[in-house]
């Protein structure tokens, strides 16, 4: 069959409070804000895509590097409130997305450093070999974050 | 500080029923399966961060070419009712992904034919010049995918 996509063009997160989970995924994850931005949600499609009547929403876009993709689109929208809530691994969904990344243990002992929740205990990520090639931890939403040094 | 990340390297969906979901993906969307394997989800990390006790989880792994990141994780628990229910844009976690293609409203009529239900009718996503540059469609679970121009 014929290529219907290039790929993943970004994924999209929706939070609660835009700033704070700019301090995770910017200022602690380094990623780089490229796009910043208020946008009206009334009209066009998002009214279809949406559980509640917005009338506006901050969106910022992340990327790891210019023209990285996928990048992350965050959304918040500011003045009301979001519900929903994060899911496990065996809930209906999309649970997480994971980051490659050259040292698990040495980032995780970082996160654990800048006060980054782990899922679990570091024995619970660390294989008998005292190897850990994955982690999971919370972002300020409680939505799960893995890292893993290339197996999936 | 930075971090040492390469990018995404997956993207975790959990689905009632992995069969379905492969009409979906592959035969639908045209991705191509890298892995199907079964795993023990009771030790390591996984139970850490399941909502329940499960024994054993069906993996199957999606990409749109050889070595392609990030990958479609796709997970189903055979036997186990899955709770959880996908979420709109404006509800706190993961809403959708978005795939890009060439011709979206080529591949919203396609889809369409094939009985994949749009989130909207076609008029919402086409612009006064006539133009789609994104739609949304449902998953077999209910979960938002977009199609996007960029």
């Amino acid at each position: 069959m014929a290529m219907i996509s290039s790929g993943v063009s970004h994924i999209a997160v929706c939070v609660r409070d835009l700033d704070e989970s700019l301090k995770f995924y910017r200022d602690i994850l380094g990623m780089t804000v490229t796009v910043d931005r208020v946008q009206d949600t009334s009209t066009g499609g998002l009214p279809h895509v949406y559980a509640h009547d917005r009338s506006t929403r901050r969106q910022a876009i992340l990327s790891y590097g210019d023209g990285a993709v996928p990048t992350l689109v965050m959304t918040s929208h500011p003045g009301d409130d979001a519900d929903g809530g994060a899911i496990k691994l065996d809930q209906v969904g999309i649970s997480h997305i994971s980051f490659s990344v050259t040292d698990v243990r040495a980032l995780a002992d970082e996160l654990i450093a800048a006060g980054v929740e782990l899922a679990g205990p570091m024995d619970g990520f660390t294989n008998a070999n005292g190897e850990v090639s994955s982690i999971f931890v919370y972002d300020p939403d409680g939505i799960l974050v893995q890292f893993d040094s290339g197996g999936g | 500080m930075p971090m040492n990340a390469s990018g995404v390297s997956h993207i975790a969906i959990c689905v009632r029923d992995l069969d379905v979901s492969l009409k979906f993906y592959c035969d639908a969307l045209g991705m191509s399966i890298v892995s199907d394997v079964i795993q023990d989800t009771t030790t390591g990390g996984l139970p850490h961060v399941y909502a329940h006790n499960r024994a054993t989880r069906r993996q199957v792994r999606l990409a749109y070419a050889d070595g392609a990141k990030p990958t479609l994780t796709m997970t189903s628990h055979p036997g186990e009712n899955p709770d959880g229910t996908p979420i709109k844009l404006d509800q706190v976690g993961i809403s959708h992904i978005s795939f890009s293609v060439a011709d979206p409203r080529a591949l919203a009529e396609n889809l369409s034919a094939q009985g994949v239900p749009l989130a909207a009718p076609m008029d919402v996503w086409t612009n006064a010049e006539g133009r789609v540059s994104s739609f949304y469609v449902y998953d077999p679970d209910g979960i938002l995918v977009q199609f996007d121009a960029s």
